[in-house]
């Protein structure tokens, strides 16, 4: 009996065909004790693989076959896995500069945070630019739904003026202050924009690295070190 | 069938098992990236989709084209489409509603559809909305111009919608897919009954901006 090879259970093309074995003389003793009566055929010489007359086994469409299920399974598979759970992705850009490189950083997406779930004020998150289609930005969350921030960037010229981020959305920052459009540019980001959360960054030279939550509460030790 | 599968139920089970299981695990990317089926509840949509909803609760089973161009080609979203798209305020639900401007449009406030309440921010957001836009007595040209990269949507129902009037124009990025046909209920099965109802609110069709409405670099240096 031949022993065919399956991917994760997945049937091979001898199980999915509808082909019907006409000549069949060898069964594996365990499973099939009793020959078949209904065997008609009278070859007498001992066929090792199932065949038909109507289907003739031919390894070309059996390797096609193959090949195609093995991609799709695992074309199935990388997609649940980087959309779902993990996925890294080159960033470029100088908006956040001093956490992540100008080019050659890689940032690695956690998907468990999609959609602004278990989010934190001063995590790294990406997100689907509100404005242009097709694009994708990481930045710094700097306010969550009901949190006051302030609207443009006070001191370089912009509004000062405070304001409520409204339900469902997030507030986020560039850390390159001055070279960075964020939502002083586009407003309040809806959170279901928002892709996932950057757990690690990499890059050839520096290897892996943490990233460090940027916004630390203000506390009156430092103060009294110096 | 072959004779394995006949003759052995356990191989029969198992082989049936696992067909069921890697078809149902290939049904994820194919709802994420091509076509989905849901169903509609509510009645901010009715008389196009669950018409009999406040009475009857019946829900419309719809397919969901997820295969959407978002850009301005002719083949993107149109005035008119029901789309699918992730509620602006509630992260994890999705919402249905119309497209009624696309991006550069003009849209004329209509003032049935003002939010409920004199003081819910909701109401509140309308009525600077509509003064900004001067559509009564403000500065503006009268109408609220949809930014760029953003679509207006409105529900049918204009008594009980919550849509744009409630929380401005929506993204595009949140959009995932238009309405293609009605499955269910069985009457209405393959029909697009979305087609013959026409938005009453008034809009001045703008001409499409470039992507982003600001130029980048690359588009600056292209137009000289």
């Amino acid at each position: 009996m031949l022993r065919r090879r399956c991917l994760f259970g997945l049937p091979s093309f001898e199980h999915a065909s509808l082909r019907v074995p006409l000549t069949r003389n060898i069964r594996r003793a365990s499973t099939q004790p009793k020959p078949q009566p209904t065997v008609t055929s009278t070859s007498t010489t001992p066929n090792t693989r199932p065949h038909s007359r109507f289907l003739p086994s031919s390894p070309r469409l059996s390797l096609t076959y193959s090949f195609t299920k093995y991609f799709l399974a695992s074309a199935i598979l990388l997609h649940i896995f980087f959309e779902y759970f993990f996925v890294l992705e080159l960033a470029w850009g100088i908006s956040m500069l001093p956490t992540i490189a100008a080019a050659n950083d890689w940032v690695l997406i956690s998907k468990l945070y999609r959609r602004g779930r278990n989010l934190h004020v001063g995590d790294v998150v990406s997100f689907k630019h509100p404005d242009k289609m097709g694009e994708y930005a990481v930045k710094r969350i700097v306010g969550l739904p009901g949190d006051f921030v302030v609207e443009g960037s006070p001191g370089k010229g912009g509004s000062s003026r405070m304001m409520q981020v409204p339900v469902g959305h997030c507030w986020v920052i560039g850390d390159n202050l001055t070279w960075s459009r964020d939502s002083r540019t586009f407003g309040a980001l809806p959170l279901a924009l928002v892709t996932g959360k950057v757990v690690r960054v990499f890059s050839f030279r520096q290897g892996w690295r943490k990233l460090n939550h940027g916004l630390q509460p203000a506390c009156a030790e430092s103060d009294a070190v110096d | 069938m072959p004779h394995s599968l006949i003759h052995n139920p356990t191989k029969f089970v198992y082989t049936t098992a696992t067909l069921t299981l890697w078809l149902t695990i290939a049904l994820i990317p194919l709802n994420d990236n091509l076509i989905e089926a849901s169903f509609v509840q509510g009645t901010s949509m009715s008389p196009s989709l669950c018409p009999s909803y406040h009475t009857t609760g019946r829900r419309d089973a719809v397919l969901w084209n997820k295969w959407v161009d978002h850009s301005n080609s002719p083949k993107g979203l149109k005035r008119g489409d029901i789309v699918l798209f992730r509620s602006p305020t509630r992260p994890d639900c999705n919402a249905v509603k119309r497209v009624v401007g696309l991006e550069g449009d003009r849209v004329f406030l209509d003032p049935r559809r003002r939010p409920e309440g004199d003081v819910s921010p909701e109401s509140r957001a309308w009525d600077a909305m509509a003064s900004q836009a001067g559509d009564f007595g403000g500065g503006g040209g009268g109408g609220v111009v949809v930014p760029p990269g953003h679509i207006w949507v409105e529900g049918d129902y204009w008594r009980k919608s919550q849509d744009s009037n409630a929380y401005g124009p929506v993204s595009k990025s949140l959009v995932l897919g238009k309405a293609m046909l009605v499955l269910w209920p069985w009457d209405r099965c393959g029909t697009r009954p979305w087609e013959r109802y026409r938005s009453a609110t008034r809009v001045v069709e703008g001409k499409a901006e470039r992507k982003g409405g600001e130029m980048g670099l690359v588009d600056a240096i292209r137009s000289g």
